[in-house]
């Protein structure tokens, strides 16, 4: 047994050996196949990732870019226009406009009749541009908020909307020839809207946009919408007001074909309001005439007639050819130049230069221009601006015209001596005047105070700029001396403001007739142009009425203009009546008192 | 053979000694071993977790955040409609209009405004 158990125990355990090593052996193969197989997956899985991450990597990360990064383009909304107290003049909101794709469309009389009733359109004029044979067709831009909501609740195919800027002026028709308008692609094409379209417009924005696969946004690099620079103005939206309603008065009251004014601080050059009747909205411009549209103030130019007698004065005042007190000769209200007879309103004896301005004499005021000769008198009217733009930074302005002496003929010294022969814009006018008004510099004129970004940082910022000096302090006291009595007692009486000083010219001008080639008598410019207080001035007016019918002076028709404006402007601006005037103003009110007990 | 098979007596003694010895110290080492791979995985499980929770969680707040600058544009576009509103209200023609014409009103006269300085 022992032998037995022994003998089976010698069996098997040398069957227990080989059965183990031929098992480890299987398991030693096992691993084999198993390390080869993993390594040979792992060798693929990294060539595999070798060819994904390293080979591969620009092109697929150009893919990844593609699917989850958008490039969005903004439009830049343009800048807001204010005037100087920060009131809105020019807004821009967004609106959506309605476009088609005429081959997406699937029923296009069907489309129609859903657009037309959605955007109050003309159903067979939809139907047309369904059926255009172009990929694009605008159905109605600039919709209201509601139609474009009722648009996409169609659902239409081929029908799509898109966001766009549109300008508004809420102020309508107020400061229209100033702020301009712009097209239906939103750029400037008149006035500020023009002149400072880069500005305004901005630049439009490409933006990346993260999306998932929905085309959803997750992501967006740079939150808002782009926006073009703010202006704020030198425009007095009250000031404004008051000299559009005033001017508009004075037309109808006249029956005038027209009319411009300009009020202009003389001291630093800003225009605080700028008028022109007829006028128009620039929310329907396209409705307006060209005529109605012309910003007649800047652009266009006519005869100032006896209004320049004030330059003909300085200059002879300035180089000591005359002095106020000095006396000429009426010669009875006319006198004959180069063959031709210049005759007076009415009929002067001999009067002195300070009254030659007030009474606005044709006569002396010719005799002070031979005094001051072509030359030197060509030296005044050029220094004084005329000729030459004033560099307002406003869109075509006109330099006016003037002929050089060279050019002059045996008559032209005697015409230009009372505005006559030479061309200049209302603002030439009120430049030149305010220069007198100042103490004798020529400052340039501006309408834009200030270019803000829109996040509030300053863009430029415009000051004053003084051209050069055209007279002496002393001359430009004299004269305005001179001119305060054409106020008090000459030709512009109804310019005086109660308790106010105030200096300043009238003119009227005969227009020359296109078909006869002479002075018409029955088509003048009636002018006023002046400032107050005068000896502080704070406004320079300028008031032009063109081709009135009814009161055809300066002095019955732009004066009483002149002096609404001044009235209502200095109360505004809060400027107290001086000294002498709030004596003369309480002696008013006590004698209107005592009138009425 | 003795030695031989007093060899291998002694050896599987031993090595059943070694065994009875050893065991709990192993199965120690095993419990200390799995609840260190437990403790890992759980680490990992957790990183990945908050990894994949971490971009769930800015995805959903860019959703979020874009749809608050929806929001925040069309009520910036509503106030711009509003002032837009406001200021042709206040359109000077108008407010003279009314003053004028429904509450009787007229400018003063000369003498009729005196400026307090």
């Amino acid at each position: 047994m022992p032998i037995q158990r022994r003998s089976r125990g010698t069996s098997s355990e040398k069957e227990e050996p080989s059965r183990s090593s031929a098992g480890r052996g299987r398991h030693r193969r096992r691993i084999i196949i198993l390390f080869f197989s993993l390594a040979a997956t792992l060798a693929i899985i990294s060539g595999r990732l070798f060819s994904l991450q390293v080979r591969q990597h620009p092109k697929l990360v150009e893919a990844a870019n593609r699917q989850y990064r958008r490039l969005v383009p903004l439009v830049s909304r343009r800048g807001t226009i204010y005037d100087r107290a920060g009131r809105e003049l020019a807004v821009s909101l967004r609106v959506s406009s309605i476009f088609a794709q005429p081959r997406d469309v699937e029923d296009p009389d069907r489309a129609a009749s859903a657009l037309s009733s959605a955007l109050q359109l003309s159903a067979q004029k939809v139907r047309e541009r369904l059926r255009s044979e172009k990929p694009f067709v605008w159905i109605k831009r600039s919709v209201s908020p509601e139609q474009a909501d009722a648009i996409a609740q169609l659902g239409l195919k081929g029908i799509a909307s898109v966001p766009e800027g549109r300008r508004f002026y809420p102020k309508q028709e107020q400061g229209a020839h100033v702020l301009g308008f712009v097209g239906t692609d939103d750029r400037g094409l008149e006035g500020l809207e023009l002149q400072y379209d880069t500005h305004l417009a901005g630049k439009p924005k490409w933006v990346v946009r993260q999306q998932d696969a929905l085309g959803r946004p997750i992501f967006r690099e740079e939150a808002g919408e782009p926006q073009g620079s703010d202006l704020y103005l030198t425009i007095d939206e009250v000031i404004q007001y008051v000299t559009e309603r005033e001017l508009e008065a004075a037309v109808t009251r006249s029956g005038a074909s027209g009319g411009s004014a300009i009020v202009m601080d003389p001291l630093t050059g800003e225009i605080l309001a700028l008028a022109n009747y007829p006028t128009f909205n620039p929310n329907a411009y396209a409705e307006a005439s060209g005529f109605a549209r012309r910003n007649r103030a800047v652009v266009d130019y006519y005869e100032p007639g006896s209004a320049f007698k004030v330059i003909v004065g300085a200059g002879a005042l300035e180089e000591g050819l005359v002095r106020p007190e000095d006396r000429f000769n009426g010669e009875g209200g006319a006198i004959e130049v180069g063959g031709i007879t210049i005759r007076d309103h009415e009929r002067f004896g001999t009067i002195t230069f300070s009254e030659v301005l007030a009474q606005s004499s044709n006569v002396g005021a010719i005799k002070v221009g031979m005094r001051l000769g072509k030359s030197l008198y060509y030296d005044y009217i050029s220094g004084f601006g005329f000729g030459n733009l004033t560099g307002i930074d406003l869109p075509g302005e006109t330099p006016g015209m003037i002929r050089r002496p060279k050019d002059w003929s045996a008559l032209s010294l005697a015409s230009l001596s009372i505005g006559q022969e030479l061309s200049v814009s209302p603002l030439q006018m009120l430049v030149a005047v305010s220069a007198v008004a100042n103490g004798g510099t020529l400052v340039r004129p501006y309408v834009v105070r200030s270019i803000r970004a829109a996040e509030g940082t300053v863009v430029r910022d415009m000051s004053p700029v003084q051209l050069r000096r055209v007279i002496s302090e002393g001359t430009a006291r004299t004269l305005t001396n001179i001119l305060k009595g054409v106020v008090t007692e000459g030709t512009g009486k109804a310019a005086a403001v109660e308790g106010f000083e105030v200096a300043g010219k009238t003119g009227t001008s005969q227009k020359l007739d296109q078909a006869t080639g002479r002075y018409s008598r029955h088509k003048v410019v009636a002018s006023f142009v002046g400032f107050v207080p005068a000896e502080e001035p704070r406004l320079a007016i300028v008031v032009v009425i063109d081709e009135p019918k009814l009161l055809r002076w300066g002095g019955s028709i732009a004066a009483p203009t002149f002096r609404e404006i001044a009235r209502e402007s200095l109360q505004h601006l809060r400027i107290s009546p001086s000294a002498r005037g709030r004596l003369r103003l309480a002696e008013g009110i006590r004698g209107a008192a005592s009138r009425l007990n | 053979m003795v030695r031989g098979q007093g060899a291998t007596a002694v050896t599987t003694i031993g090595r059943h000694r070694a065994s009875a010895f050893l065991k709990p110290r192993v199965d120690q080492i095993r419990r200390f071993d799995l609840l260190h791979s437990i403790l890992l995985g759980s680490l990992v499980l957790v990183g990945v977790l908050f990894y994949v929770w971490q971009h769930i969680q800015v995805v959903r707040l860019g959703y979020q955040i874009e749809q608050l600058q929806g929001e925040r544009t069309a009520l910036t576009r509503q106030q711009k409609e509003l002032r837009f509103k406001v200021a042709r209200l206040k359109s000077l023609r108008r407010v003279e209009e009314i003053a004028r014409r429904q509450l009787g009103l007229t400018s003063p006269g000369p003498g009729q405004v005196i400026l307090v300085e």
